[in-house]
């Protein structure tokens, strides 16, 4: 039985979360803008699949590709508001079957991200969307 | 094992050699309790071992366990809590 508590699921089995990032020295008055801008823009079109390519077997020969689907995981493109002046929130909406989702915040969209935008800084907290 | 499957994980785990990357996942565990990070120390021996039968698999800093790693994990790794943040 699944009893997990995070993140909350609406009605229809979908769910959706901020991120909270540390906003460095150096950002744009309109960093909302440009990340929303290059998240739906560039990074979206570049990552609607992402593989992942495991290696097992002895000396790590055997090599096996995983393709996640972005689609599988996220209703939409990741959405950037401020919480304030030194902190970056970044929204994630959920799929009902998203299972990976961690995934692709953790090794995939926070390390683009922050090559891209090197003024962001340490994760602050994950939770669910309050408003 | 057990109390991972009642939040919804299966048999196979993920673990990860990026103490920050672990941050993460402790910050959004499904059950909303203080994060917590443990880390397993395993001998290179074993890691070979199971790399060899398939039951682990390796991407970058990522390591995936399959259920046939649970026991040789239990018999030759040593588990400790480590601060988170």
């Amino acid at each position: 039985m699944n009893t997990a508590k995070f993140p909350s699921r609406k009605v229809d089995g979908s769910f959706c979360v901020d991120v909270g990032l540390q906003l460095l020295e150096g950002a744009p008055e309109n960093i909302c803008k440009v990340i929303d801008e290059w998240f739906s823009g560039v990074w979206m079109g570049a990552n609607k699949t992402w593989t992942r390519t495991w290696s097992t077997g002895v000396n790590l020969e055997v090599k096996k590709d995983e393709v996640l689907v972005y689609s599988d995981e996220f209703l939409r493109a990741p959405m950037a508001s401020l919480g304030s002046k030194s902190e970056l929130r970044i929204r994630l909406f959920g799929t009902k079957s998203a299972k990976l989702w961690k995934d692709w915040l953790v090794s995939k969209i926070a390390p683009d991200l922050k090559e891209k935008f090197p003024y962001i800084g340490e994760l602050l907290y994950i939770q669910d969307c309050i408003d | 094992m057990n109390q991972a499957a009642e939040q919804g994980g299966g048999d196979v785990f993920w673990t990860t050699t990026s103490q920050s990357d672990a941050g993460w996942f402790a910050a959004a565990n499904p059950a909303m309790e203080d994060p917590a990070i443990v880390s397993m120390k395993i001998p290179n021996s074993t890691i070979n071992d199971l790399t060899s039968n398939g039951s682990l698999s390796v991407n970058g800093s990522v390591y995936t366990f399959g259920p046939g790693a649970i026991n040789t994990l239990n018999q030759n790794a040593t588990f400790q809590l480590v601060p988170y943040k």
